[in-house]
């Protein structure tokens, strides 16, 4: 049977362009749900979004099946749930890291980390919080990297108490360092109506 | 009806004043403090392979602390080039030349198909219009001339993404020269991997004795296309033993003899990112790579390959 959980690589055919799942949800009915990005389990480019289409694992060569369905999207937020197949087994957690714990606010200098597709673990301090928009920054080493192509749709965790705090949609590089960028979670998942399924 | 006239030509002469009298233009700068996001999904499979295929040791990858901008990659067939979206040039265009590309029947086209790159989103680009009557050529990274086989790929390097403004007299002649060199090599090693591209350098600056920490530059159109000061050229092959080897040049954009001692232009791959502020081959940063990053980076040779390629 398929196991999916926060951090695994994921893709629409349709998009093509791999991200990673953010968590894993319920919204109090049978079943699950998958969050992730709007790019990434959507469309590019805020384009129309078709619900139903079907989303993979990112390594289709283990895994062809289906293991969820777009359902649920935010385009402003770049933000998207799938409700997970019925033959699919949800893990909870993120791949990666220790068991979450309750959402809560992304506050600035708070020590983050995320597990995603492309870069897996990485650690970040929070710069940044307004409104709902997030920044990043990674710490002393130049050469490492916070973030790449693949990760958008992991979920940033406070490292302290491994509570999920922000959704990564990407990164701006335009000044001196990259920060990776992000939305509120606690503002994704209570637009989605749903919750975060903890432990793991 | 003369006094009618005689008005305006007056207001025609004033405005013509108030005009000349104008010295605001307006310029692109980096926004520091931006809600600007690139996001984060990965490449599809058909993307990873061509980028496997014309990036030799990965990608190239921005220094770091060294602030490009925002900026969009663009892969195609011919080549992989990352799109600067303040100064509208590549910053960097990696391609293959191999049996896929040169040596084949096709020539420059008479009516040469320039385009703005239709993967870039208006005003992140140069357009036609940046270039007329601006004094510079079109000037290609990818070469056209690379692509004597498939139509389309030729056709590709028309694109204004793979173009930055070239003196013509230097484009049409030393560059041009310098690019047919690079095509005989590759033909004589079985191929070469090679990355072009601008950079934005002032000789004062390598001596504390004229560095001021500042330059000056052209813009071209209203697009404000960035003109560069050089151009440079990086090629990378296997020699007739089997080991790999490098050259790399780095020319001025600017009127020079149509024949030229290529020797005086060598630069290291390191000397350029040290200028450009990137990191080519970054495969290489993985341990036990020391030797091989020394030696494709770190060093120069002295001369020039001879035509059949490096010994």
């Amino acid at each position: 049977m398929v196991q999916v959980r926060g951090g695994m690589g994921i893709v629409n055919p349709v998009v093509q362009h791999p991200g990673t799942i953010g968590i894993l949800a319920t919204d109090g009915s049978p079943g699950w749900w998958i969050v992730s990005c709007y790019h990434v389990l959507c469309r590019l480019n805020r384009a129309p979004f078709v619900k139903g289409e079907e989303i993979r694992l990112a390594d289709s060569t283990t895994s062809p099946d289906v293991i969820a369905h777009v359902d649920r999207a935010l385009v402003g937020l770049d933000a998207a749930a799938g409700i997970v197949a019925g033959e699919v087994e949800v893990l909870p957690g993120i791949f990666g890291l220790p068991p979450v714990t309750a959402p809560s606010e992304p506050t600035e200098g708070m020590v983050v980390a995320k597990y995603g597709h492309a870069t897996q673990y990485t650690e970040g301090t929070i710069l940044r919080v307004d409104g709902d928009d997030v920044w990043i920054r990674g710490g002393d080493d130049p050469n490492a990297r916070l973030s790449a192509a693949g990760d958008s749709g992991a979920v940033w965790v406070a490292r302290d108490t491994w509570s999920p705090v922000v959704l990564h949609t990407g990164t701006n590089d335009a000044g001196m360092i990259p920060y990776a960028r992000g939305i509120r979670l606690l503002t994704v998942l209570e637009q989605f109506c749903l919750e975060v399924i903890l432990g793991g | 009806m003369r006094l009618r006239h005689a008005f305006l030509a007056a207001l025609a002469a004033c405005l013509l004043v108030i005009a000349g009298c104008q010295t605001a233009t307006e310029h692109v700068r980096i926004a520091h403090y931006t809600k600007y996001q690139r996001p984060e999904a990965g490449h599809t499979a058909e993307q990873d392979a061509l980028v496997n295929r014309l990036c030799l040791f990965g990608e190239p990858t921005h220094a770091p602390a060294w602030p490009h901008g925002p900026t969009t990659e663009i892969i195609r067939p011919g080549y992989v080039l990352e799109n600067s979206a303040t100064d509208k040039d590549p910053l960097w265009v990696c391609e293959h030349l191999g049996e896929e590309n040169i040596g084949g029947p096709l020539k420059r086209p008479k009516h040469e198909p320039f385009a703005p790159d239709p993967l870039l989103v208006p005003p992140h680009r140069a357009e036609l219009s940046d270039y007329r009557n601006s004094g510079y050529d079109r000037g290609h990274q990818a070469p056209s001339g690379d692509e004597t086989k498939d139509l389309n790929r030729q056709c590709d390097t028309y694109y204004l993404s793979n173009m930055a403004p070239q003196v013509g007299q230097f484009n049409q002649h030393s560059w041009k020269n310098l690019e047919d060199l690079v095509r005989g090599w590759a033909a004589a090693c079985g191929g070469a991997y090679i990355i072009t591209g601008p950079l934005f350098y002032d000789p004062k600056e390598d001596d504390a004795k004229t560095a001021t920490g500042y330059f000056k530059y052209k813009t071209i159109g209203r697009d404000q296309v960035a003109v560069p000061t050089h151009l440079f050229k990086i090629i990378i092959l296997k020699d007739k033993s089997g080991q790999w080897r490098s050259l790399a040049f780095v020319m001025a954009n600017k009127a020079c003899p149509a024949q030229v001692n290529y020797k005086d232009y060598i630069r290291s791959i390191r000397w350029i990112e040290d200028h450009g502020g990137f990191k080519f081959l970054p495969g290489l940063d993985k341990p036990g790579n020391e030797a091989l990053r020394q030696q494709l980076k770190g060093q120069a040779p002295a001369d020039i390959w001879p035509a059949a390629g490096p010994q």
